[in-house]
């Protein structure tokens, strides 16, 4: 009890430490840290006391810290996480990798369903699928973006947000256009959580956000021609389903030529006439994935909400583009500014 | 018509005709000209040119079109899967129009369908043809999309609409990033999508649209071309024209050239090759005229004494017997005969004879008016046409014709002779007589101015005697005439005895002719009318052709047998008998030797200039001569000196006799011994009796002939009946 106190006091200690950190490097990239951050912390902590004087969740005996780390394949989104989480858990962390296959070899799977390793770390929907019929086992997934469609989420498997902060984005764009007031998104279905977090985060910024549901690339297109004449900004989102590339392509070439602002999810697409992006840091994501992997390890099941959003984003601004909009950027965010 | 169409089409029309092939196509053509071939070769190069430039076009055109069209469709595809994305998304009907509004402007465009992916439901129609009934999709062409993908996303075929339209089927697909691929986007990235074939795109293009489109441009484009061709062609035709026309201008003086027009001149052309043509031409016109002259002087004049010759003034006695009839106004015919030239020639040679003619015809050319005609018209023969002239008149001139023979002297070394004529003179009347006619008048009435004592002129009377023998000398002359028309002269064979080898057979061809009465008539009747009127020439010709076929028929029998054929004065002047011998000999395969002519001694002094060039033509073929009545002329053995000929024919006179008159005999040995001196065998005629064939054999003659050895028949006899006398006497 005394040391599961005591790692809520170092996680709440580490969290802090981040935040105060991540403020100092925002200070230093001319970003002044926005106290709604700072709020979740404080309640984080006051919870963790709250919990350890008062109770809560009943803590289970950890038959071993071991946790297996599955990737979906070794692209470097998901060795990123790895290596980020490998490189902070402290304890034994077994690798395995699908290496593009859907299942788990038997060999896998035999040692993945070892006792010392309890919990696995899915990253990618693959990973996530493979992981998901993993008897006794808890699973946090990570780096899934629809995970609603796939109904990953039960009581021993949650998550951790593949998207930035959605909050972040729109308090650079909006730093960024203080003119700007509608913003357009399109995405497939199922993904009802991001877009009420995001319409959340817009209105804080005063922007309207209208949300299109599209089926395809094609609809996504044509729904993009549709809204285009109606917001001044689209939120690209990375909804594989209803994007392709040549799609993303013509959207981007559109709505360059529309003269409209797009927020992209990748800051290649910067190239394509995005305005800006913003893109989640993969020690910002191993560290969420840790925070759920020691909930999981001293509770029945995962805790927490299903999905736990990320705390930073990493904003990149197309100064070239900016231009081409008749947008100054501001001193505050020069820092990321950049012409691709 | 316009009448510049029609000049197009005769124009047109003229061209065509320059194709042999065409020609019986175009009536009325004449022969073909080189520009008109030149053009017509030009015409069917550039018609060529034009159907394979036209062709050319058209294939390229098309082919270009489909390509196009092809890419374009390509391009309709990719702009109507956009536009009809509303049928594949959920609401969006309402933006469908706009397809409607796109393709307003493009005709080509048949009809638009979009398919579900099932390929059956249709979802969208439209386009001009779109309630046509287009056929579905099959199975094989949406499993043929499904495997296409790259530039070409789409099939083609032609639509069974009209024939004339390209259908195009293209999938409409949506992509999808896989699953995690745009956690690690990349722009540059090659990740596999995920590829879905939700619908199909139907597009039907009229492809007579454009062909329609096409024939129209090619039609005027065609049009232009045809009218530059035909300008072309029509600056062409000139240029060509006006290149050739020097040589054009060639073809007139040469069709007169043709027609025996000599008297043309061809303008020198400046063209090198022209001039060239031009200058032969020239050249040549100048030749035919020069041999025109000579042949038409030779022709017409007599070599020796330069006046015309018979012919020319036969024809010139036609002319005024013609002109008497319509213009009423008399002439006159002379004949004249000179009456010592055989003296003279006999006793003071040839050379002298010639000079005495020469002499004569100046001065009787010295008398008449430059419009009357003198000629020489045979021998020692003149006559004279006198135009316009009365009886009168006619015997003035005569006597001094008379007069100035009389004042001729002709002085031959240290010889002084003088020579007198007589002269029969015939008036030419208005239509009475023919020119044949007034010439025998003439001819008789100088025959019988003669008959009364030479040196004198006689004027033919239509009266008394003269018109009796005129009238059964005319109804000889006719008679013969009919003979001849009708083919019935007849030939007889004499034999004649070769002495020293009686098996060569010889035979002496004969001439009789049939009498108004039937009987057989003896040349010594008819020959002097037909000599009068001139038929002489006719009927040796009508002999030699007979006698030859005749020979070539008995030698065909296996006979060596010779023929002698008699040959007239007339007939001596006639070089063309040369040809005729020529001819009949090649055509009957006989050898000229079996041939002997037999000429009169008088005939061969009378006409000796003349007779000497075809007796040596007949000798060069290897015909041989005999000289007939030998011994009754003046000085016969000098003309031996002269005459080419083998064989002496003493006259019958003396061998006739000669058993019973020594100066006969005599004579006879003398010509014999003579003859034999200058290598001339000898042949005796009117052999009689057995004493006569003694004394001619011991005379040494070589031939025998007369009724003793055989008479004359139109069957060759089988045996001679002195042959054997001879050889036994021979032996």
């Amino acid at each position: 009890m005394k040391v599961k106190f005591w790692w809520d006091i170092r996680s709440g200690f580490f969290a802090r430490m981040h935040a105060v950190h991540m403020a100092a490097e925002n200070r230093k990239a001319g970003v002044f840290p926005d106290r709604s951050r700072w709020l979740p912390l404080a309640w984080l902590a006051v919870g963790a006391l709250l919990s350890g004087c008062l109770g809560g969740p009943k803590p289970e005996p950890v038959a071993s810290d071991g946790i297996a780390v599955l990737s979906s394949d070794d692209s470097s989104a998901f060795t990123g996480v790895e290596r980020e989480i490998k490189k902070r858990y402290p304890h034994r962390v077994a690798i395995f990798n699908l290496n593009g296959n859907t299942v788990l070899s038997a060999d896998m799977r035999k040692k993945i369903e070892s006792p010392q390793l309890p919990v696995v770390v899915a990253i990618g929907l693959h990973a996530a699928r493979a992981a998901q019929g993993l008897p006794g086992k808890k699973v946090i997934f990570c780096q899934v973006f629809n995970y609603e469609q796939e109904n990953l989420v039960t009581p021993s498997m949650k998550g951790v947000a593949a998207t930035p902060p959605v909050r972040d984005l729109f308090r650079a764009w909006k730093t960024l256009s203080p003119r700007l007031l509608k913003v357009g998104v399109i995405t497939g279905g199922n993904l009802g959580s991001l877009i009420d977090e995001a319409r959340t985060a817009a209105a804080a910024y005063r922007i309207d956000l209208i949300h299109v549901e599209a089926r395809s690339d094609r609809e996504t297109l044509y729904a993009f021609k549709q809204l285009a004449p109606k917001v001044q900004g689209l939120w690209l989102v990375p909804d594989n389903r209803v994007l392709s590339l040549e799609v993303i392509r013509d959207m981007m070439t559109y709505g360059m030529k529309q003269g409209q602002q797009m927020a992209v999810f990748n800051h290649e697409l910067l190239g394509l006439g995005g305005l800006l992006s913003a893109e989640s840091s993969y020690d910002d994501i191993a560290e969420k994935v840790l925070a759920r992997v020691k909930q999981a390890q001293q509770y029945a099941g995962v805790p927490g909400e299903p999905v736990v959003p990320l705390s930073k984003a990493n904003i990149s601004i197309n100064k070239v583009m900016a231009g081409r909009l008749n947008i100054s950027i501001p001193p505050a965010l020069r820092g990321m500014a950049r012409a691709p | 018509m316009p009448r510049d169409l029609t000049m197009t089409l005769a124009a047109l029309t003229r061209w065509l005709s320059c194709f042999p092939k065409w020609r019986h196509l175009v009536p009325g053509m004449g022969d073909q000209s080189l520009v008109g071939r030149l053009l017509g070769i030009v015409l069917l190069g550039a018609v060529l040119v034009y159907l394979a430039v036209n062709v050319g076009l058209w294939w390229t055109s098309s082919r270009l079109i489909e390509q196009n069209l092809e890419k374009q469709a390509s391009g309709w595809l990719a702009e109507l899967d956009e536009l009809g994305t509303p049928h594949y998304a959920s609401g969006g009907q309402k933006h469908l129009a706009s397809i409607d509004r796109r393709i307003r402007n493009f005709p080509e465009i048949a009809h638009i369908r979009y398919y579900d992916a099932s390929g059956k439901n249709v979802l969208g129609e439209y386009g001009r043809a779109k309630d046509e009934d287009v056929p579905s999709l099959t199975p094989e062409q949406m499993a043929q999309l499904s495997l296409s993908a790259g530039d070409k996303n789409y099939i083609v075929g032609r639509s069974l609409l009209h024939g004339t339209y390209m259908r195009f089927i293209a999938p409409v697909r949506v992509k999808s990033i896989r699953s995690d691929g745009l956690l690690n986007f990349s722009l540059d990235g090659d990740r596999a999508e995920n590829e879905k074939i939700i619908g199909y795109i139907d597009l039907s293009i009229d492809f007579g649209y454009y062909k329609e489109q096409l024939v129209r441009s090619m039609a005027t484009g065609s049009l232009l071309i045809a009218a530059l061709l035909l300008f072309a062609l029509i600056f062409g035709r000139r240029l060509i024209r006006k290149a050739l026309a020097p040589l054009t201008e060639l073809q007139v003086p040469l069709a007169r050239l043709a027609q025996g027009d000599i008297n043309v001149h061809v303008v020198r052309a400046k063209d090198v090759e022209i001039a060239a043509i031009s200058d032969a031409l020239n050249a040549t016109v100048r030749a035919l005229k020069e041999r025109d002259e000579t042949l038409r002087t030779m022709a017409e004049s007599d070599p020796l004494t330069g006046l015309v010759n018979r012919s020319y003034f036969m024809r010139e006695l036609e002319k005024e017997v013609e002109c008497a009839v319509h213009d009423k106004v008399d002439s006159a015919v002379y004949f004249i005969d000179l009456d010592q030239f055989k003296y003279i020639n006999d006793t003071l040679g040839h050379a002298a004879g010639d000079k005495l003619l020469v002499r004569v015809a100046e001065l009787l050319k010295s008398r008449v008016r430059s419009g009357d005609v003198v000629s020489r018209f045979g021998g020692d023969e003149f006559t004279v046409l006198a135009r316009s002239v009365a009886p009168a008149g006619a015997v003035e001139l005569a006597q001094a014709f008379n007069q100035i023979m009389r004042d001729m002297r002709l002085v031959e070394g240290d010889k002084t002779f003088s020579v007198n004529c007589s002269i029969g003179i015939a008036m030419i009347g208005a239509g009475q007589h023919t020119a044949a006619e007034v010439l025998s008048h003439a001819d008789m009435a100088c025959f019988a101015a003669k008959s009364h004592g030479r040196n004198r002129y006689q004027m033919y009377e239509e009266s008394g005697e003269s018109k009796r023998t005129m009238a059964l000398d005319i109804g000889w002359f006719q008679h013969i005439k009919g003979v001849i028309e009708q083919d019935r002269f007849r030939l007889m064979y004499q034999p004649i005895l070769n002495v020293a080898d009686p098996a060569k057979e010889c035979y002496e061809v004969l001439l009789r002719m049939p009498g108004p009465d039937g009987d057989l008539v003896l040349p010594s009747i008819f020959l002097p009318v037909a000599q009068r009127f001139g038929l002489m020439v006719e009927i040796d010709r009508w002999v030699i052709q007979r006698a030859l076929h005749a020979l070539a028929d008995f030698r065909a029998g296996g006979r060596d047998i010779t023929f002698t054929i008699n040959l007239s004065g007339q007939s001596l002047e006639d070089m063309s008998l040369l040809s005729l011998v020529k001819d009949q000999l090649a055509r009957h395969q006989l050898p000229a030797e079996c041939v002997i002519f037999e000429i009169t001694e008088q005939s061969a002094v009378r006409y000796m200039d003349k007779a000497q060039r075809l007796i040596q033509g007949l000798v060069d073929l290897g015909c041989r001569f005999a000289l007939d009545d030998f011994g009754t002329g003046f000085s016969s053995f000098g003309y031996l000196k002269d005459l080419p000929v083998d064989f002496i024919k003493i006259d019958g006179s003396f061998v006739r006799n000669m058993a019973r008159n020594a100066i006969d005999e005599t004579m006879v040995m003398s010509i014999i011994q003579i003859a034999r001196s200058l290598g001339k065998q000898t042949i005796a005629e009117f052999v009689q009796d057995e004493k006569t064939i003694t004394l001619l054999r011991q005379s040494g003659v070589d031939f025998l002939q007369g009724y003793y050895v055989g008479v004359p028949s139109e069957r060759l006899p089988v045996n001679l009946r002195v042959v054997a006398g001879a050889k036994k006497t021979a032996g």
